[in-house]
């Protein structure tokens, strides 16, 4: 069972992607509510995958991005955002990201990105 | 406050498109229609509004969100209390009835709805309009209406008399629920952003 | 309530100056009210100010404590007929409201430029309710010189 960090500073996101991916078969390592805390909890849980959303308080999801990809080259990490710009999207890819899922979605879209991670599509 | 009558009308279907998209992303984060019952662009002034909010003392659930970039504007989503608790039902895919009372759920709930309205705002404007805007982290309130106004137009209406106010009413199809947004355009950054697009001053 | 009093309601950066029995109402968030009331001369006063001290010059000098709140005292001494010895001051709000922006304890800073100007200008604080996270709703009687003040998801008090 894949094991996933979800990383959003709304709760009901958290708990929203955590019944979503959870009634798929993925298993929710941990949560935290912004960058800094996502680098914290992805040293110590070492997830398969991490959902990343962008616009958070104290250190946002690009800098996560950049801190967990330096961390770990092999990091899979998918962005979760409203913010649907060709400049956060370019953003996105140069650091790493591995997919980008925009806010409000589907569930099948979130699952599809997951999947997509782990060659199980 | 200078604005002529071709700027506000620009600056009305500009606005417009924006809330037309955030009404269908509404609509699709609660899986339900959102209809837009009142949209008007107005130059309030700033005494007078706070005056006629201050008498406002129903008790709200609300956001506010600032936004970064070479336009400034701020968003005020906003709706009473206990339509919150319908708002978290309507969200999480529970029954209408569910959410008993105002919490943490709840609160995270107002502000998401408020930071997926704003970023779509955000992405119209970048998208048509080639603005460089991205909304900040969302601040929450529960408390009166008046107060929550206040908020929203307190550092605008520090140097200004006079505002430019838009608010649109949603109204959410199969419930009661009201919500109000209103969007604080700042009169300069969005003059330079008509410039770019050649309406005449 | 008495069909002759009226309810007057004061926005933000707002001032209004009454005759007793009327009622001066306000919602506060991090903005400081400003309440003087003459029970002698029977006229009492709400100041609803933003801003502690006035930078620019262009806009209404009612939304800052200085100079709004020395042009108060005035107003109520030279137009309303009120007396500085028997005047005095009850304060309240400067709640803080903002996490983040320039905003940031607005609340404090509001409350200390009240209370400087009103030490300086020898007006006597009777009473205040300040700081907190919720707004207040606050209703003056100039009849009685009460002040019902309910702070957001808390019973009235009477100050």
């Amino acid at each position: 069972m894949k094991k996933i960090l979800i990383v959003d500073d709304a709760k009901v996101i958290r708990k929203v992607i955590r019944q979503i991916l959870t009634r798929h078969g993925f298993y929710i390592a941990g949560e935290a509510e912004n960058g800094r805390e996502a680098l914290v909890k992805y040293k110590e849980l070492k997830p398969d995958a991490v959902t990343m959303d962008i616009i958070m308080p104290d250190v946002d999801g690009i800098q996560g991005l950049k801190d967990i990809m330096a961390f770990d080259k092999q990091a899979k990490i998918i962005m979760v955002s409203a913010i649907d710009q060709r400049d956060a999207l370019k953003e996105a890819i140069r650091h790493g990201a591995s997919d980008y899922v925009i806010k409000p979605f589907e569930d099948d879209r979130m699952i599809t990105a997951l999947k997509n991670l782990f060659g199980e599509a | 406050m200078d604005i002529t009558n071709d700027r506000l009308k620009a600056l009305e279907i500009i606005a417009k498109l924006s809330i037309d998209n955030a009404s269908r992303v509404l609509s699709k984060s609660l899986k339900t229609g959102a209809k837009i019952s009142l949209s008007k662009l107005y130059v309030a002034d700033f005494c007078e509004i706070t005056e006629k909010m201050n008498d406002d003392l129903r008790e709200m659930a609300g956001v506010l969100v600032n936004f970064k970039g070479n336009v400034g504007c701020q968003l005020l989503f906003m709706l009473p209390l206990e339509d919150s608790l319908i708002l978290t039902d309507l969200f999480l895919r529970h029954r209408i009835g569910t959410q008993k009372e105002f919490d943490d759920f709840t609160e995270s709930t107002v502000q998401e709805v408020g930071n997926i309205i704003a970023s779509h705002i955000s992405n119209t404007l970048v998208s048509n309009f080639n603005a460089v805007l991205v909304p900040q982290p969302p601040q929450t309130y529960n408390d009166y209406a008046g107060v929550i106004f206040s908020n929203l137009v307190l550092e605008q209406g520090s140097t200004h008399d006079k505002l430019l106010l838009l608010e649109t009413i949603f109204e959410i199809c199969n419930t009661e629920l009201r919500c109000y947004l209103f969007l604080l355009p700042e009169l300069t950054t969005f003059g330079k952003l008509l410039d770019s697009i050649g309406v005449p001053p | 309530m008495d069909n002759t009093r009226c309810m007057i309601t004061v926005g933000v950066g707002d001032l209004k100056i009454t005759q007793a029995p009327n009622i001066l109402k306000t919602l506060l968030g991090s903005c400081i009210g400003i309440v003087l009331h003459d029970p002698i001369n029977k006229v009492g006063g709400l100041l609803h100010i933003m801003l502690p001290r006035q930078t620019g010059s262009d806009t209404k000098i009612t939304k800052y404590a200085d100079p709004g709140l020395p042009y108060f005292i005035s107003q109520m001494i030279t137009f309303a007929g009120a007396s500085r010895g028997s005047m005095y001051a009850k304060i309240f709000g400067g709640a803080k409201m903002f996490e983040t922006n320039g905003m940031l304890n607005i609340g404090e800073s509001n409350e200390i430029e009240v209370r400087r100007i009103l030490k300086k200008e020898g007006i006597r604080i009777v009473t205040s309710k300040t700081g907190g996270t919720k707004g207040y709703n606050i209703i003056f009687d100039t009849e009685t010189g009460d002040v019902t003040c309910r702070i957001f998801g808390t019973p009235d008090v009477i100050y």
